[in-house]
């Protein structure tokens, strides 16, 4: 698995099975966890175990929903959305009979519920563009996490986006450029391919943000055009810009993993080695007095 | 093998094993205690002048010699920060199995990556050739397993990128 799956596997399998095995579908009630701090609150109440009851918690639900998602989430969940669950940000319930799609096509249009969120910022942007509009704001900016932000800026033709990545440790920072590095270079290998830049300090398109560099964060800057966004190419943009932090970091976790486990086999064929100056214990039979061999147990 | 590896390993193993000639000593200062001299550095009469193996200016071997202990410290190559960073991992790996390596230092000295202490007991126990070809060895494939560590890590980096932009353009 190299690329990130957009859709919520969990969200997905429990969706998928309560339709297909009625037996499953029993009262539950589930708080599960998703990328980017998102939560879902997952209910089946006793008696209306045919329904499945999810609420999304999204700490920039606020800023999204400037960018259109309130209705662009109106216009795909419209019929199922219900009324808010408290301490959460939208509440859909879905039906588990009746469904007339394939079961798998109808769980992931709900297992995107926060793609589709995440997704709109680019989406109001992606249209713009490619309607020719200009934008009041120059620069757009959602600090989704705590000390990390994505900035879109709208162009002729083209958008580039801009995230502020935060590595704590050293060693991730490392690993980072060099996979960073890497990403700037794919230019060359693949044709048509997006160009990526990145540095310690804040790129020219975001200067009139005033952001100061930090020793931990790292700006990488994205630069789609409108061949990027076109016609079927928007929906595979849409799936892969918000994950783009999450990637990163995942194949950095996977890379440690990796070494680690290198780093295992290696200590223990250096042990064997070390092992190999042992003399080998003397093995000597000892025979009672009468000629018997004794053994000691 | 490159040019310069071959003299360097060759100087540290007959360096070994002329140091690794190690008796049983107890200590000067207190009584019924042996400590190996080459960490108490107590009595300079037991020690040997330390010797310094350098292959380049990062690249080196210290080896004391004390009476009944020697000190083996290493410093390896690291040219980029990569190398620094998996240098570090893999030897903090090692060191904290430093029980199961017996001849391991837990910390390395002051200025290496890493450090053996084999004392007195160790070569009673084990046989001096073979404890000096471990670390022979140990040094060959250190260097050996930090450049290949760094290659994967850097076609994987190129795999992610790729697969990742693949799908925009």
């Amino acid at each position: 698995m190299i690329l990130l799956d957009p859709t919520n596997r969990i969200l997905f399998d429990l969706i998928v099975s309560r339709i297909k095995n009625p037996e499953e579908r029993i009262p539950c009630d589930y708080l599960m966890a998703d990328f980017d701090g998102v939560l879902y609150h997952v209910l089946s109440l006793k008696g209306q175990t045919d329904i499945l009851i999810i609420s999304i918690s999204i700490k920039i639900y606020d800023d999204l929903c400037k960018y259109g998602a309130d209705s662009i989430l109106h216009n795909l969940y419209g019929e199922n959305i219900i009324e808010t669950e408290r301490g959460y940000n939208m509440t859909i319930q879905i039906p588990l009979t009746g469904i007339k799609v394939a079961p798998e096509k109808y769980a992931s249009k709900f297992a995107r519920l926060k793609r589709n969120l995440f997704s709109a910022p680019f989406r109001y942007v992606f249209e713009g563009i490619a309607k020719g509009e200009t934008f009041k704001e120059p620069v757009f900016q959602i600090t989704y996490r705590e000390d990390e932000s994505f900035f879109i800026v709208p162009g002729q033709g083209q958008c580039t986006i801009i995230f502020s990545m935060c590595f704590k440790d050293m060693g991730d920072q490392v690993l980072s450029r060099v996979f960073l590095q890497e990403f700037a270079n794919t230019q060359k290998a693949v044709r048509n391919a997006p160009p990526v830049t990145f540095s310690p300090n804040p790129p020219r398109e975001i200067s009139s943000l005033r952001l100061s560099p930090k020793p931990e964060i790292t700006y990488i800057s994205l630069v789609l055009f409108q061949r990027h966004i076109d016609g079927p190419k928007k929906a595979t943009a849409l799936d892969l810009v918000p994950m783009i932090r999450n990637y990163l970091h995942y194949h950095i976790k996977c890379t440690k993993a990796y070494i680690h486990i290198r780093m295992r086999a290696r200590a223990e064929s250096l042990l064997k080695i070390l092992n190999r100056a042992k003399p080998e214990p003397i093995k000597k039979v000892r025979k009672t007095i009468s000629g018997r061999t004794f053994r000691q147990k | 093998m490159a040019a310069t590896l071959k003299p360097y390993l060759d100087c540290i193993r007959s360096t070994l094993t002329a140091s690794l000639c190690l008796q049983s000593f107890s200590s000067q200062e207190v009584e019924r205690h042996n400590k190996p001299e080459v960490e108490s550095q107590k009595s300079k009469e037991l020690i040997c002048k330390p010797v310094k193996i350098c292959r380049t200016e990062k690249e080196m071997c210290l080896i004391e010699t004390s009476i009944n202990s020697i000190r083996v410290s290493i410093s390896l190559k690291k040219s980029d920060e990569v190398e620094e960073i998996l240098t570090e991992k893999f030897m903090r790996f090692l060191m904290i199995r430093a029980e199961n390596f017996l001849i391991l230092r837990r910390k390395p000295i002051q200025g290496y990556d890493i450090s053996f202490l084999i004392t007195n007991t160790h070569t009673e126990e084990m046989f001096k050739h073979k404890l000096v070809d471990f670390i022979v060895h140990f040094l060959t494939e250190i260097d050996a397993e930090i450049s290949s560590m760094k290659i994967t890590l850097n076609q994987r980096a190129r795999i992610v990128a790729e697969e990742l932009l693949k799908k925009f353009a």
